[in-house]
């Protein structure tokens, strides 16, 4: 293997929650659906039976909302950037939500340039951001007011966690399995990536820190 | 089997409470000494262990002073919000008619609580269980009357078929109409026909009942549209990455075979 040289992606203090967050949101979909469905009931006694899974179940919320309270208190710029980002839906990403049903059955297609996030990751991020939004607010509602929160906080609760949870095994298997995009999940272990993977896959990342490099040099 | 259903005849009711009493001895809960509550009535509400009692209704009206009792208990609707708001199929509704809670499944979650237009269900903190009134499941289930029907001296509370109640409710309005002319039957058309028939001197207001009980729209939102769409969306995103899984692994073989050909691939395999 040739030394080829790496990007920085994300930083320590991303990777750290996102990890937190991801453990936290599997739990709480565990033991959630523990209520919602019966299919998951087997796992009931690892929690201490239902009773014991409702404990765990807002425990782990607390983690989930405490792994987006300490990114946002250590690297504030990033997340913001990556929110910003997200809501800036443009041309080259619908053009890459073209190409995406190919991505997701392994076939390489050649994309138009794409930003830090690509189009995908920009729904992927849109959909957790919304579902997590709405999670946490009707779920603290229902956890701190159980005798005042609206009747249609429940149903919320669910139609999101079935959104976010979908989403979840969509991004799971886009990073873990798939064989043509899993390279990025170096990012969010040993935060960089190829230079290599980052011309191919994100045109205008690239060309964005190489036109501030070289406006730095002319400087 | 037939809907079974009780008659609930206010204008006989003397409030002995000899219902509260054998309900207790039945169904074996310890007796609660609660605050006085300002009247002769026994306690101010239901309890986990209190899942029948007689509320006391004073009315100043031009005629004079009326004073009524009303047993509340569980209602077992034709359209039970209690079942409905049950997230974990705790509560069913038995082919007689009586709303029966599974001991096992049941958390103490209070979901039960807020589906319920009459506040009956409350929930034991501690062993982190809801209670109710059960119709006496095992003793109408095995041709006895419930407990409190039973022991009613005055035949204010009657047990039988529901079709049989709703007739007997007829016959009884009619004779309570001669003293109470406001009097009226409450329970038949409610919520798919209630489980309890009652025959009231006056509007349902009065007592302690809501006029026109609703379901809240969301209840039946989750139950029958959420909940269920919701299994089919999860089961088919976890087939469809599934599926896709496999077909990416093939088409990521082709992929790899041609890659070599062109000299170098994606990747380092």
């Amino acid at each position: 293997m040739s030394k080829t040289k790496m990007i920085k992606r994300f930083s320590a203090v991303v990777r750290f929650t996102h990890w937190m967050y991801a453990i936290s949101f599997i739990i709480l979909a565990i033991t959630g659906y523990m209520v919602y469905g019966s299919e998951l009931d087997w796992m009931e006694p690892m929690f201490g039976g239902l009773t014991g899974a409702t404990v765990v179940h807002r425990v782990a919320g607390c983690f989930l909302i405490a792994s987006i309270v300490i990114s946002l208190l250590i690297r504030p710029s990033e997340i913001l950037s990556w929110i910003r980002e997200c809501f800036s839906f443009n041309k080259n990403d619908v053009g890459f939500m073209l190409t995406f049903p190919y991505k997701f059955l392994g076939i390489k297609k050649k994309i138009p340039p794409q930003g830090f996030f690509n189009g995908g990751e920009k729904v992927n991020s849109l959909i957790q951001i919304t579902s997590g939004a709405v999670l946490i607010v009707t779920g603290l509602f229902m956890w701190l007011t159980p005798d005042s929160a609206p009747l249609w906080m429940y149903p919320l609760h669910t139609v999101f966690m079935v959104i976010g949870s979908a989403g979840a095994i969509g991004h799971i298997y886009l990073a873990a399995l798939n064989p043509v995009s899993n390279e990025a999940i170096r990012a969010i272990i040993n935060g960089d990536i190829s230079e290599k993977y980052m011309i191919e896959n994100h045109q205008q990342w690239y060309d964005d820190v190489y036109k501030a490099a070289k406006k730095k040099e002319v400087k | 089997m037939n809907r079974m259903a009780r008659l609930i005849d206010i204008t006989r009711c003397t409030a002995c409470r000899g219902c509260q009493v054998s309900c207790k001895r039945w169904n074996e809960l310890p007796g609660e000494i609660g605050p006085f509550t300002g009247s002769p009535q026994s306690h101010t509400d239901l309890s986990p262990n209190r899942w029948t009692m007689i509320k006391f209704f004073e009315e100043k009206k031009d005629s004079g002073f009326e004073w009524h009792f009303r047993k509340t208990t569980c209602m077992h609707c034709g359209d039970p919000g209690c079942v409905k708001a049950c997230p974990n199929g705790a509560l069913v509704k038995a082919e007689n008619g009586a709303v029966r809670r599974i001991e096992e499944k049941c958390i103490g979650c209070g979901y039960c609580v807020k589906g319920c237009p009459f506040g009956i269900p409350k929930v034991d903190q501690v062993a982190k269980k809801m209670r109710k009134c059960t119709f006496c499941y095992d003793r109408i289930s095995n041709g006895l009357t419930p407990a409190c029907a039973k022991t009613c001296v005055p035949r204010a509370i009657v047990f039988g078929t529901w079709n049989d109640m709703a007739k007997l409710a007829d016959e009884r309005l009619l004779q309570a109409q001669k003293k109470y002319p406001n009097a009226q039957i409450y329970g038949k058309d409610e919520l798919g026909g209630l489980g309890v028939i009652y025959v009231l001197p006056d509007n349902p207001a009065n007592y302690d009942l809501p006029v026109h009980p609703k379901l809240p729209f969301s209840l039946g939102l989750w139950k029958d549209v959420v909940h269920p769409a919701g299994k089919v969306l999860l089961g088919a995103g976890l087939a469809g990455t599934a599926l896709a899984f496999i077909v990416s692994r093939r088409n990521a073989f082709g992929q790899k075979e041609s890659a070599k050909m062109e000299e170098g691939g994606h990747d380092n395999e």
